[in-house]
């Protein structure tokens, strides 16, 4: 479990940034659940932000503005208590061994202020990296 | 002289039939293969629905090693009941699956239906009549491996052997353990990675003429390698040497580049596919007791077969990833990662994921393991006459450069052949005295050879030809020819073997013997522990 990411309430909606390092092949899922309890308009926890890949097609890093709701109005209040989730797929081409590493950042105004949540290490052929941040909202 | 060349020349040629025959036999179908420290006790296996289930009794504490390399399926699971290993699995249309035991040793093999198909056995303890039983290693030999194995397979409809269904419900509702980590660790499991291609000669044993063939092979070289040399050296002296090669760029900068850049930056490729190298030999003969240090530098300039370029893998992992990516969102959007069942669901993800990607590094394999490339190299080195570590001087250096024909649009040749064009110069090399012990003298060389390889990626057999100009202090230039016959094979991952036979032919100095040299080369990363919590650090609710 990756440490809390504090909003702050008075600014800009958050982006969510994920990068990667290393020669290797990433697909990665970032979604954003609600509270337990709690269901997005559509009627499902989680709301997917990011689902993608890095590649020899796609570089990284890759971000996304995180709206409230799918119409896209504000209130940050609403993302208290939510949790950015992230799930990651390393490939090593070919196979093998190799080095890997997935940062994913939360950034108002150009500030991080969620991590750099930083997973990295040895890669044998294949790995699978999942954490989660919840949002505080001061 | 030729009866002794005769009898290497007659031990190698039944190695390499040995080595070919195996090869044949792994690379006929796909397999998943159980290995245990100890005999297994037995086995069962069965169908329920459309998966098939092997479950292997009781090898929890004894269980070694295992290789997953398996084909022709899909949604693997491998879970743990009490003491039991669980592997189960969906079969593609058309294939059929045989279980197969040889004492310590669990096979599945996965094939086409065009073998006689058999209903779903259950073996279990004693009473085996061939199915699972434990045999005494001394009782099997390979060619006992199993053949009257059960085979199973989607497409014969109900199992029949109505007298194990209960054991079958038991294991339907078996809960894989929490994560692939976990799985490994109880079991001992080691997914063996199958596609790792062959690790290129060492840079620095190249100047010090210690490589076991002279054609010099290119490849992209690894992040790591390591190799180990015991055998003559070009002057008939017996060494035993150790080098040591990196990528700089990658150790160093690996983590600022990406698949894409590399895929951009012609010299993003070039720098990671520059090596360097450190090597050190010890004469230990009684003409040469000398050490020698060499420095290498490797570049590959162009490489056909470099998987991180290869877009018909990059195809491949795309289209088999679908269905896994689709079921991970789902789950993520649905239940998230705080979900109980989620390290469990993120196990069997990552089993399915390597499963699949590794069938598009097997088809990637065997078309880029003799693919045509470029590569240059250099090295200075150093020698210690005396062998003591305050005596060394300058040895010369030496220059070099390969290219490597795939065949590329050539049906039938193609698929296992590449030919190798090679040339070398050599300055300076302090040569010991064949008769005055210690005593050395100069010598310049030129080597200009071809090689060919035939085989496969696991096993290839080569054969070179090399034309040598020789000059020595007082003497005029000495031209000669040597001829090679070479085995390279995949003896575990990323470790390979390498043997050559030879003998020179035509020499000034009526020096043409024969020699036979083998080396160990394997490749590694970094080791680098995760610093973040990984899955199986997250909270359970």
């Amino acid at each position: 479990m990756a440490d809390n990411t504090t909003l702050s309430a008075a600014g800009p909606r958050p982006v969510v940034t994920i990068s990667s390092g290393h020669p290797q092949r990433y697909s990665f899922t970032v979604v954003l659940h609600k509270p337990h309890g709690q269901l997005w308009p559509d009627g499902k926890p989680g709301k997917l932000l990011m689902n993608g890949r890095f590649d020899e097609q796609h570089q990284p890093p890759q971000s996304i503005t995180v709206a409230a709701d799918p119409a896209g109005t504000m209130d940050l209040a609403d993302l208290a208590g939510c949790s950015l989730q992230w799930v990651v797929f390393v490939k090593v081409p070919g196979g093998g061994k190799g080095q890997f590493r997935v940062t994913v950042d939360v950034r108002q105004n150009g500030q991080i202020v969620g991590g750099p949540f930083t997973n990295e290490g040895v890669v044998d052929d294949t790995e699978a990296i999942a954490d989660f941040s919840d949002f505080d909202v001061s | 002289m030729k009866r002794k060349l005769i009898r290497p020349l007659c031990l190698l040629a039944v190695v390499l039939c040995s080595f070919g025959l195996v090869t044949a036999q792994v690379t006929s179908q796909s397999r998943i293969r159980v290995t245990a420290e100890a005999a297994i006790t037995g086995y069962r296996s069965y169908r329920q629905g459309d998966r098939l289930y092997v479950i292997i009794l009781s090898p929890v504490s004894a269980a070694t090693d295992t290789s997953l390399q398996a084909g022709g399926f899909e949604d693997l699971q491998v879970s743990q009941q009490g003491q039991d290993l669980s592997i189960s699995f969906r079969l593609e249309p058309g294939k059929s699956a045989a279980v197969q035991q040889k004492a310590n040793v669990i096979e599945i093999a996965i094939q086409g239906s065009t073998q006689p198909q058999v209903a779903a056995t259950d073996f279990s303890g004693s009473d085996l009549v061939g199915g699972g039983q434990a045999r005494n290693e001394a009782e099997s030999s390979a060619s006992e491996l199993r053949s009257d194995a059960s085979l199973v397979t989607p497409a014969s409809g109900t199992t029949t052997n109505s007298g194990t269904s209960g054991t079958r419900s038991d294991a339907a509702v078996a809960t894989p353990i929490s994560n692939t980590d976990e799985i490994q660790k109880k079991n001992k499991l080691t997914v063996v990675n199958d596609e790792d291609l062959a690790v290129p000669e060492s840079p620095a044993f190249t100047v010090l003429g210690l490589t076991p063939q002279t054609v010099i092979r290119p490849a992209t070289p690894k992040e790591f390698v390591s190799s180990l040399l015991n055998g003559l050296d070009e002057h008939g002296n017996v060494q035993t040497g150790l080098a040591f090669d990196a990528v700089p760029f990658l150790v160093f900068g690996g983590d600022t580049i990406s698949l894409y850049d590399y895929n951009h930056s012609y010299l993003t490729r070039v720098l990671s596919r520059t090596q360097t190298s450190f090597a050190t030999t010890k004469g230990t003969g009684d003409k040469d007791k000398s050490v020698r240090l060499a420095l290498g530098l490797h570049m590959t300039l162009w490489d056909r077969g470099d998987p991180r370029t290869d877009k018909e893998l990059f195809k491949c992992y795309d289209r088999v990833e679908q269905q896994i990516n689709k079921d991970v969102v789902d789950f993520m959007i649905n239940k998230g990662v705080k979900d109980p069942g989620f390290a469990s669901f993120l196990a069997e993800q990552k089993t399915r994921f390597k499963t699949v990607t590794d069938q598009c590094d097997v088809e990637a394999r065997e078309r880029n393991w003799k693919s045509s490339a470029i590569v240059i190299g250099a090295a200075p080195s150093w020698i210690s006459p005396t062998g003591t570590s305050d005596n060394f001087r300058w040895n010369g250096g030496g220059v070099w450069a390969s290219l490597a024909y795939g065949f590329d649009g050539l049906t039938g040749l193609q698929r296992n052949s590449q030919l190798i064009f090679h040339a070398r110069f050599r300055s300076n090399e302090q040569v010991p005295y064949p008769d005055h012990a210690g005593n050395f003298f100069t010598q310049k060389s030129s080597f200009v050879g071809s090689r060919l390889r035939l085989g496969d990626p696991d096993t290839n057999l080569s054969f070179e030809g090399v034309y040598i100009r020789l000059k020595r202090p007082g003497q005029a230039w000495d031209n000669s020819y040597r001829f090679l016959a070479g085995l390279e094979r995949r003896v575990a991952q990323n470790i390979w073997f390498q043997l050559s036979v030879g003998k020179d032919s035509g020499r000034g100095d009526g020096n043409n013997k024969a020699f036979i040299k083998g080396t160990f080369n394997w490749g590694f990363v970094r080791k680098n522990d995760p610093v973040s919590p990984s899955v199986a650090d997250l909270p359970k609710p």
